[in-house]
């Protein structure tokens, strides 16, 4: 594999996704900038990349979408974005309540759209950059209660595939990655309890390992898959295609 | 470098042209083909080039003709609430943009110097 850049900046960077690429890219000579928002994930992140030294560190709040530009402005080049961050709101549309719902949607989109437009000018203004979304086949089959998770994530979809679309010919390109169940994250220990039952409605009869997800985006990385532009793919071994019963 | 030189070296770069393809009557969408993402492009390298933060919505002129019809409906002279919001340009320069806008989009690149000499430190 070939890779065109070199930094790439990845959120949510305290994750077991974000750990595990942070070591996959270095391997493939990328330097990683991982983004924690608080002391834990900055701990994590040391501990977890402790005999590693060509990685950065950055403190981004997606709380606050005023200081995303400047948490930003001492990087002059940034050539990958993988995005993993996104936080969680369950409840049904119903009982919405209207504060926490505009807390989450300025958290996870308008953060997000602050984050895209910075990380792209200063691609345009490279001429290379590649922006992968990590969004969940829940963005197009929610459960009972993923109602606002999935909007806002269908939301960031359609703007990171804008991107690709508008800024493809500055050699800007987007990918969204949909991923089903993957050992990692809020769905470990969901998984734990319902393997059997998960693994019966998945084709494969698979369960995606983190490790084989961050190899699949060190592929989505790389300049051979540069072709896949302004577009989603779905890696769930089958699940979301057809019906379960 | 004066200027007008260096803004046609980065459009020549931003769209892939001979340098010697732009003039200072060329209109950028009309006869360049600019589009909004080279916008972006040439509004990036002039701020790095010239040393200050250009606006995109301003140098583009963007909302030229929402100021237009801002004008009319409040019964306002155009000509002066557009070199209001646009001081870099003189009066003549809008009264020949206001008889050619039916043509097509008004941008010169004489516009763009125009604007990177008002606001250059």
């Amino acid at each position: 594999m070939k890779f065109s850049g070199k930094k790439i900046l990845i959120t949510g960077g305290s994750s077991k996704i974000g750990l595990g690429l942070a070591k996959a890219s270095m391997e493939k000579g990328l330097f990683p900038i991982l983004t924690y928002r608080n002391d834990n994930g900055l701990t994590k992140i040391k501990e977890s990349l402790e005999d590693e030294k060509f990685y950065e560190t950055l403190m981004l709040d997606f709380k606050n979408p005023e200081v995303i530009s400047d948490s930003l402005k001492s990087f002059s080049k940034i050539d990958y974005l993988v995005d993993l961050v996104h936080g969680n709101m369950e409840t049904i549309v119903a009982n919405a309540d209207l504060d926490k719902t505009k807390e989450y949607y300025e958290e996870n989109v308008i953060s997000r759209i602050v984050l895209m437009k910075e990380i792209s000018r200063l691609m345009v203004k490279n001429r290379f950059g590649r922006l992968i979304y990590i969004s969940s086949i829940a963005a197009h089959r929610p459960n009972h209660g993923q109602g606002f998770y999935a909007s806002s994530k269908l939301a960031c979809e359609s703007l990171y595939k804008s991107i690709g679309h508008e800024l493809g010919k500055k050699g800007v390109t987007s990918i969204v990655l949909r991923p089903g169940y993957i050992n990692a994250g809020r769905a470990e220990s969901f998984i734990g309890k319902f393997k059997e039952k998960i693994i019966k409605q998945i084709p494969s009869r698979k369960i995606l390992e983190a490790e084989e997800f961050v190899n699949t985006i060190v592929f989505f990385l790389s300049d051979e898959s540069l072709g896949f532009n302004a577009t989603d793919l779905t890696i769930d071994g089958g699940f979301s295609f057809g019906k379960s019963f | 470098m004066n200027v007008l030189e260096e803004i046609k070296e980065i459009i020549s770069e931003v769209l892939d042209i001979e340098k010697g393809e732009i003039a200072e009557e060329s209109y950028l969408i009309r006869e360049l083909d600019a589009e909004s993402v080279d916008f972006l492009e040439m509004a990036l390298s002039f701020s790095e080039v010239f040393g200050f933060e250009v606006q995109d919505d301003f140098i583009f002129l963007r909302n030229f003709q929402e100021y237009m019809a801002e004008a009319e409906e409040n019964g306002l002279n155009i000509n002066s609430l557009l070199c209001k919001k646009y001081e870099f340009l003189s009066s003549y320069r809008v009264d020949e943009m206001l008889s050619d806008i039916k043509s097509g989009n008004i941008i010169k690149i004489k516009d763009l110097v125009s604007y990177i000499n008002f606001y250059k430190k």
